[in-house]
């Protein structure tokens, strides 16, 4: 069973875990080293960034609410120089703070207290998924829907020229709605697809990622949004109203 | 209208009353003049009146002659009404004409001597008011004056008198009167009418609704009233706030013993064998319900919080409905239950809080997947419904399950209520959906209830206005 975390024969994965309970961390690291990850914690908001900066870790487990500096203050610290993988444990009930760090670049959420399984596989969609974005830098071809050009290859998006800074959540988001413009996708294939675990219901991390993404990449000139909604089925990256028509 | 009822009953019964004394003035007068109650002060001035011009007319009997005094006597009586009659000591008439015949000046000059004789000064008798005086001349001769007073006084005369000056004189005291009770009322009625509009906004949940500074600064009762009131909703805001600061605090502290106790319980899944499984899965699912409920609880402080500034825009409702029964489905499929969806194709976009409205339709939906029996759907269904000349939407949840009894169908939407029937089945939730969703509707200035439809289950309704008032 552990051979699914061992990957390419690399070594045990790491993990950070940045909260300010103990007893929590104390839980958390034995039951997550039961499940084949390495962990390691910290108390104090003010010394994560450093930490992760200085040593390798596959991923981050960050706490909303951490003395001395915030989850979020962490976040946006950490992101300024690197891209490793962070998974905010956010207050329930609050989504303006899960909002807000999914925009900052979190790559996933999950609300606080939560099931340790559910916790564990959102541990394992996000490495998967870090995984496979570090494997696909060779591919080639751009995606170009209306005056927006997607260089899966570079990972950077540009509208009318300009470009576009988006998290990595997005971008894939962006990159697989682009790879089937046109038509619609279901959010329960994007959450496969794009976040790498199974839909359950009542999630909105999907549609947080979009409504910023939406933000981000703005609208056609003619004001309609480039991500549409589509009731009942999902989102389509929409072609522009001149394409469409030609 | 209400308000307005003070006002008038104020004016009403201060002009009533206006009325009425000055009625009862006129008619007392009327009366007492009659029965000769109230002469006092004339008598003195009657008395006055004949000292002052009786010293003058008798030097006038001494020196001047019959026609010059007559025609003094003449004047008098045209300026002040007053009919002075002069009598030698023994009651003979000094002056003869001026209208009286020699008989009636002759007994009134026996009577004259008379009453003086007794000491009497004063009569009234038929419609006259008679003064009698001695006085001695300024020769040293004695005489006897008579002063007569027509008694006829101005109310009197009034009413009896020229029909226009009636006029005016009624229409000046209305007038007064009006002007005065609508100034009155206005005066006390409108502060109150001031503070009750305050009150009312106070109770229905505006707690920070200041009283007005032009009431509250007022330094008699109902400025003593209004700042009284003023203190008491601060500290009823005080005290809410700090309940509500309460709850929240409780919930965050709950929740860290919480997530170790996941953890924990996870940990000694793994570590213990078969035997213990179902009592660690039942763990489980307690703690997993006292989560839910903590998270409701935040979740119903959070939207009481933000029930004051919540922000609006243009959505698509219908993109709500469907992204809520899509997840609703999604759960309702693992309980072999289904949900339905109905809306008109050209449901127009809503102004609202897209987060307050999905909560509240996700608390609605999931409430009936957790009554409506295995096998049977719960239908969901939006439409345009005017209500109280307000035009907007409904969206209704309907279950098949077995309804709750009819007087309790209003106490459903508070917190931790439960029915008689849901308490004793395990049903499930935290018991604040409902509020939630309840709370989520008053937020948009709609409502919500339920009601018991004639094909059996229960009918929740959420109406929102399709323009949420402006805050």
């Amino acid at each position: 069973m552990a051979k699914t975390f061992l990957h390419g024969g690399s070594a045990v994965e790491r993990i950070l875990l940045a909260d300010d309970d103990t007893g929590l961390c104390e839980l958390l690291t034995e039951f997550l080293e039961s499940e084949g990850f390495k962990v390691e914690y910290i108390h104090d908001g003010r010394k994560v960034a450093s930490r992760v900066l200085a040593e390798r870790f596959s991923l981050v487990i960050l706490d909303v609410m951490l003395p001395g500096l915030s989850g979020m203050e962490v976040l946006k610290e950490i992101r300024r120089q690197s891209v490793v993988p962070v998974l905010m444990l956010t207050a329930r009930g609050d989504d303006v703070d899960r909002i807000v760090g999914l925009e900052l670049g979190a790559d996933d959420y999950l609300p606080k207290p939560f099931n340790p399984r559910e916790l564990v596989a959102r541990i394992r969609a996000v490495l998967r998924r870090s995984r496979i974005d570090g494997g696909r830098a060779s591919q080639t071809g751009t995606y170009r829907v209306g005056d927006m050009v997607i260089d899966p290859a570079a990972r950077n998006v540009s509208v009318g020229g300009n470009r576009i800074d988006l998290t990595t959540v997005e971008f894939d988001l962006l990159e697989t709605l682009a790879h089937s413009a046109g038509t619609a996708m279901s959010r329960e294939v994007l959450v496969r697809s794009v976040l790498k675990r199974s839909f359950s219901p009542f999630d909105r991390s999907l549609d947080v990622h979009i409504s910023n993404l939406r933000r981000k990449i703005g609208t056609y000139s003619d004001g309609s949004d480039r991500i549409k909604t589509v009731r009942g089925l999902g989102y389509i990256l929409a072609m522009p109203t001149e394409m469409s028509g030609q | 209208m209400r308000e307005r009822k003070l006002f008038q009953r104020i004016f009403l019964w201060f002009l009533g009353a206006m009325l009425l004394m000055a009625l009862v003035s006129v008619l007392l007068t009327i009366f007492m003049t009659q029965q000769g109650i109230i002469l006092t002060g004339q008598q003195e001035a009657l008395s006055n009146a004949l000292d002052r011009n009786g010293k003058r007319l008798l030097e006038l009997v001494e020196t001047e002659s019959p026609a010059r005094l007559r025609e003094e006597i003449d004047r008098i009586r045209s300026e002040t009404g007053l009919a002075i009659f002069i009598f030698e000591g023994e009651g003979v008439p000094v002056t003869v004409e001026g209208g009286h015949s020699r008989d009636f000046l002759e007994r009134l000059g026996r009577d004259a001597v008379e009453l003086l004789g007794q000491g009497t000064t004063f009569q009234t008798r038929g419609e006259f008011s008679s003064v009698f005086r001695q006085l001695g001349s300024p020769s040293g001769k004695d005489y006897i004056l008579v002063g007569a007073f027509r008694r006829s006084p101005y109310i009197a005369r009034l009413l009896t008198g020229n029909p226009k000056a009636l006029a005016i004189h009624l229409m000046g005291l209305l007038a007064t009167a009006l002007v005065f009770c609508f100034l009155l009322a206005r005066y006390l009625s409108d502060p109150l009418v001031r503070l009750s509009k305050t009150a009312r906004s106070v109770s229905s949940g505006q707690l920070d609704t200041p009283v007005e500074d032009l009431v509250k600064n007022r330094s008699d009762e109902i400025g003593e009233l209004a700042r009284s009131f003023e203190a008491m909703t601060k500290h009823l805001t005080t005290l809410l706030e700090a309940q509500r600061r309460l709850i929240r605090d409780i919930s965050h502290e709950l929740r860290t013993p919480l997530a170790r106790l996941g953890v924990a319980l996870e940990l000694a899944r793994k570590k213990s064998g078969s035997v213990t499984k179902e009592s660690l899965e039942r763990i489980e699912r307690e703690s997993e319900v006292l989560n839910d409920m903590i998270g409701d609880l935040l979740s119903l402080s959070r939207v009481e919080a933000e029930m004051d500034h919540v922000t609006f825009e243009m959505v698509d409702l219908a993109a709500i409905l469907e992204n809520v029964v899509e997840d609703a489905n999604f759960e309702a499929r693992a309980m072999k239950r289904r949900v339905e969806l109905v809306y008109p194709d050209d449901l127009e976009p809503v102004r609202l809080n897209s987060e307050l409205v999905r909560r509240a339709v996700e608390n609605i939906v999931r409430n009936g997947l957790r009554y409506t029996p295995e096998g049977t759907a719960v239908s969901v269904k939006a439409e345009r419904r005017t209500r109280g000349g307000r035009s907007g939407v409904s969206v209704t949840v309907l279950d098949k399950g077995p309804g709750v009894p009819e007087d309790e169908l209003e106490q459903i939407f508070k917190p931790f209520y439960r029915t008689e029937a849901s308490r004793s089945r395990d049903t499930g939730g935290s018991g604040l959906g409902l509020a939630i969703a309840q709370k989520a509707a008053l937020a948009h200035g709609g409502d919500i209830n339920a009601e018991l439809p004639p094909g059996g289950g229960l009918l929740v309704e959420m109406w929102l206005p399709l323009r949420s008032r402006d805050l």
